[in-house]
C-alpha cells in the first residue's frame, strides 16, 4: 500500500513538474520574443552614401537611414558636413552654424524646425533611432540648399549628394583638372582655407608661365594663329568621334582602335618631335647615393639627343625644357600638342629600393578603361606588362582597349614600335642589361595625342650604374641610341606610306 | 529547474546577441584567445622586375579596414626572405584606410613621397606591392585609391597616374626570371 501511495505521489510530482518547467519556459520565451517584436516594427535599413563638397574639395561618407520608407541621416552627419557644432536642450538639438551665420533647431518627434527664429515645417518629424538623432534627409535635399544659399544636388543611382556653389559664383572660379572618374572621401581637414589660398595662388602663378610659354613656342617655330585655331577644331572634332567609339565591354560595341583613322591629326612625315627630359627645377627626381640627380641626367642626353637629329636630319626638336627648372606633369604633353609634335618622347633615369637592380627600359601608355565601362574588372589591364621582343611581337590579343577618351590610345601600336626600335638598339649599343619594353598608366604619356614612349636610361640607385651615369661618354652613347631609334622609325614611316605592320 | 530555465534563457539570449550586429561584441570576443590569418604579401623581386610573394601569419581583424592596415604595416616592415626587397620606405606611415563601396582608400602620410626611392621603377612597385596585395586579400574590394595627408595627389614620383583608383595588376606577380643582356 505504501508503495502504491508513494508512486502515485510521485507520478503527481512528476507532473507537476512537467508542469511547472513548461510555465517557466512560455515565461521565458514571452519575455524573449518580447524584446524581439517592438525591434522588428522599428525596423530600419542603413545604406552608405558619398558626399561630393566641391566647394570646399572634400568628400564624405555618411549613412542613410531608411525607416517605414522615408530617408534620414544623423543630426551629427548634417552638423560635420556643413561645418556646423551641436548643443543640445531636452528634446531639442540646436545646430549652430558660425561662419554661415545660421541656427537651427529640430524638436525630436515634431515636424517643426526653428531656422534661427522663423518656424517651418518639415515633411516628416524628426526621428530618434537607437538613441541617435535623425532629421529627414527630404530637408537637406530640398530645403536646406536654399537657406544657406548653395546648389544640393542628390544622384540617387550614383548614392551621391553634390554641393557646389550656386551658377554665377561658379564661373568666376578658375578650373583645375576636375576629377570626373572617382571621387574619393576623406577625413576633413581644418585650415583648409589657407591651402585654397595657395592653390589659387600657384594656379595664377601657372597661368602666367603658361602664357611666356606658349609665346615662346610660337616664335621658336613661327606657328601661325590661323592655323592653331584649325588644328583645335579638329581636335575637338576627334574627341567627339574617338567619345563616340567608346566600348562598353558588356555591350561588345564595335572596337575602338581605328589606327587607319583617316581623321587622325599625326599624318605625314615625322617632321617635328618633342624631347621631354624628366623633372628639374624643384623636382630633382631620384638622386644616387653619391649624389648624382635624375633631373641633370635627364638634361644632359635630352640636350645632346636634340644636337644629334637637328645635325643628321631636316627633323626640328623642342624641349619641354632646356634648363633646369619645373614643368608640371600635363604642361609637357600640352606643349607638344599644342604645336602638333610627330613623336613625343620622355627621358629619364631609373631608382628602385633594391639597390642591385640596374639596366634599361622603355615604356609605353598602358590603354585603361574608365570607371564606367569597366566592370569586367577581369578583363582590365592597367599596369606593367612586358613585351619579350617589343618590335617583333604585335600581338595585341591581351591588351583591350575599352576607353576611348585617353588621346593616347590611338597611338598605342606606334608608340610600342617606336619603344621596341629604340630598346633593340640600347640592347646592341649600350652594353647594358635590357629590361624590355614596358607599360604603364604614366601620366605624362596619357593626354599626348601622337606617339609616345618613355625611356628610362638606368638605374642611379645602382652604384656601377650611377658611376656610369656620371659619365659624358655613357650619356652621349645613349643619345646616340635614342637619336637613332628616332631616325630609324621615320625611315620606316616613310617608307610605308602610313603605317602598317 | 529555475535555475535550468533562467540559464536556458540566458544561452538563448546570448545567442541572439551574436547575431545582432549593431551591440557590442568586443565584450564577448575578448573570452577567446587572439586569432592569427595568413596573408599574401608582394614584396620586390631582389633585381626589381616583379612582385614577389611572401605569405605571412598576422593578427586576425574583424574588420576588414583595420586587416587592410595591419597588411600595410607589414608591407612597409618589409620582406624576411633575403631574395626580396621592400617597396615601401621604412618611416613612412599608414594614415587611414577607409573604403567606399567597391573602393579601398589608403592614406599615408607625407613620408610615403618623401622617403620614396623614385624612379619608375620603384614607383611602380611601391604602387602595386599595395594595390595586389590588398586586393588579394580581402576580395570583396576591386580598386585602390591613393591618398597622402588626405589629399589626392597626381603621381607618387612623377610617373604613375593616381588620380584615379587602380585595379590589381597580375602581370607583375610572376616567377622570377633572369633577363640576358
Amino acid at each position: 500500500m505504501m508503495s502504491l501511495s508513494h508512486i502515485f505521489t510521485s507520478q503527481k510530482n512528476k507532473m507537476i513538474f512537467n508542469l511547472k518547467r513548461r510555465a517557466f519556459l512560455l515565461i521565458v520565451f514571452l519575455f524573449l520574443a518580447s524584446s524581439v517584436v517592438p525591434w522588428s516594427l522599428g525596423a530600419f535599413t542603413i545604406k552608405d552614401i558619398l558626399v561630393m563638397d566641391n566647394i570646399e574639395n572634400l568628400r564624405h561618407s555618411m549613412v542613410l537611414i531608411n525607416k517605414n520608407e522615408i530617408e534620414y541621416i544623423s543630426i551629427t552627419d548634417f552638423a560635420y558636413i556643413f561645418d556646423g557644432y551641436l548643443e543640445k536642450e531636452d528634446l531639442f538639438t540646436k545646430v549652430i552654424f558660425k561662419e554661415r551665420d545660421k541656427e537651427v533647431t529640430f524638436n525630436h518627434g515634431s515636424k517643426e524646425v526653428f531656422i534661427g527664429n522663423e518656424k517651418i515645417f518639415l515633411d516628416t518629424s524628426c526621428q530618434i533611432i537607437k538613441r541617435k538623432s535623425y532629421i529627414p534627409f527630404s530637408f537637406i535635399r530640398e530645403r536646406w540648399g536654399e537657406i544657406i544659399n548653395i546648389s544640393i544636388i542628390w544622384k540617387k543611382e550614383q548614392d551621391t549628394l553634390i554641393l557646389e556653389k550656386k551658377k554665377e559664383e561658379k564661373d568666376k572660379k578658375v578650373k583645375e583638372q576636375s576629377l570626373k572618374v572617382f571621387p574619393p572621401p576623406y577625413p576633413r581637414q581644418r585650415g583648409i582655407e589657407k591651402d585654397k589660398e595657395v592653390k589659387e595662388q600657384s594656379l595664377v602663378k601657372e597661368e602666367r608661365k603658361k602664357e611666356e610659354k606658349d609665346k615662346e613656342v610660337k616664335e621658336q617655330l613661327l606657328v601661325k594663329e590661323e592655323k592653331k585655331k584649325a588644328r583645335k577644331e579638329e581636335s575637338l572634332i576627334k574627341e567627339k568621334d574617338s567619345q563616340e567609339k567608346t566600348v562598353s565591354f558588356l555591350k561588345k560595341e564595335e572596337v575602338v582602335f581605328d589606327k587607319r583613322s583617316h581623321k587622325r591629326s599625326n599624318q605625314g612625315v615625322v617632321d617635328l618631335i618633342t624631347i621631354d627630359p624628366g623633372h628639374g627645377g624643384k623636382d630633382p627626381g631620384a638622386v644616387g647615393s653619391t649624389g648624382l640627380k635624375e633631373k641633370d641626367v635627364n638634361l644632359e642626353v635630352a640636350k645632346r639627343v636634340k644636337e644629334l637629329i637637328e645635325t643628321k636630319s631636316n627633323i626640328k626638336v623642342m624641349m619641354t625644357r632646356q634648363l633646369d627648372e619645373f614643368i608640371p606633369l600635363r604642361r609637357r604633353s600640352e606643349m607638344a600638342n599644342a604645336i602638333k609634335s610627330k613623336l613625343f618622347i620622355s627621358i629619364h633615369a631609373n631608382a628602385s629600393f633594391s639597390e642591385g637592380a640596374d639596366g634599361f627600359e622603355t615604356y609605353y601608355l598602358s590603354a585603361v578603361a574608365s570607371d564606367n565601362t569597366a566592370r569586367a574588372v577581369s578583363l582590365l589591364e592597367n599596369g606593367v606588362i612586358e613585351i619579350e621582343n617589343g618590335a617583333a611581337s604585335k600581338d595585341y590579343g591581351y591588351l583591350e582597349f575599352i576607353l576611348a577618351d585617353m588621346a593616347q590610345n590611338q597611338f598605342i601600336e606606334e608608340s610600342i614600335e617606336l619603344a621596341g626600335v629604340l630598346q633593340e638598339i640600347a640592347k646592341k649599343k649600350l652594353n647594358i642589361k635590357s629590361r624590355g619594353i614596358k607599360s604603364a598608366l604614366f601620366y605624362v604619356l596619357k593626354d599626348t595625342t601622337m606617339p609616345a614612349i618613355l625611356v628610362e636610361v638606368g638605374f642611379v640607385s645602382n652604384p656601377t650604374e650611377e658611376q656610369r651615369l656620371k659619365d659624358s661618354c655613357f650619356k652621349e652613347k645613349i643619345a646616340e641610341c635614342i637619336s637613332e631609334a628616332i631616325l630609324a622609325y621615320k625611315d620606316k614611316y616613310k617608307e610605308s606610306s602610313g603605317f602598317t605592320k | 529547474m529555475v535555475i535550468v530555465s533562467v540559464s536556458i534563457g540566458f544561452t538563448y539570449l546570448y545567442l541572439r546577441h551574436k547575431e545582432m550586429p549593431f551591440l557590442d561584441k568586443m565584450a564577448i570576443s575578448s573570452f577567446f584567445e587572439e586569432e592569427e590569418v595568413k596573408v599574401r604579401l608582394y614584396f620586390s623581386s631582389f633585381d626589381a622586375s616583379c612582385l614577389a610573394l611572401e605569405e605571412r601569419k598576422i593578427k586576425k581583424c574583424e574588420d576588414k579596414i583595420e586587416q587592410a592596415k595591419l597588411m600595410i604595416k607589414e608591407l612597409i616592415k618589409g620582406p624576411l626572405a633575403n631574395n626580396l626587397k621592400p617597396t615601401l620606405p621604412l618611416n613612412c606611415q599608414i594614415k587611414e584606410v577607409f573604403s567606399h563601396k567597391e573602393t579601398i582608400f589608403v592614406d599615408f602620410d607625407q613620408n610615403f613621397v618623401e622617403e620614396h626611392c623614385k624612379g619608375s621603377c620603384g614607383e611602380i612597385l611601391t604602387i602595386y606591392s599595395i594595390v595586389n596585395t590588398l586586393l588579394d586579400n580581402l576580395n570583396s574590394y576591386k580598386k585602390v585609391q591613393f591618398l597622402v595627408e588626405g589629399k589626392e595627389i597626381e603621381t607618387l614620383a612623377g610617373h604613375i597616374f593616381l588620380q584615379q583608383p587602380l585595379f590589381k595588376e597580375k602581370r607583375l606577380i610572376k616567377v622570377e626570371t633572369k633577363r640576358g643582356k
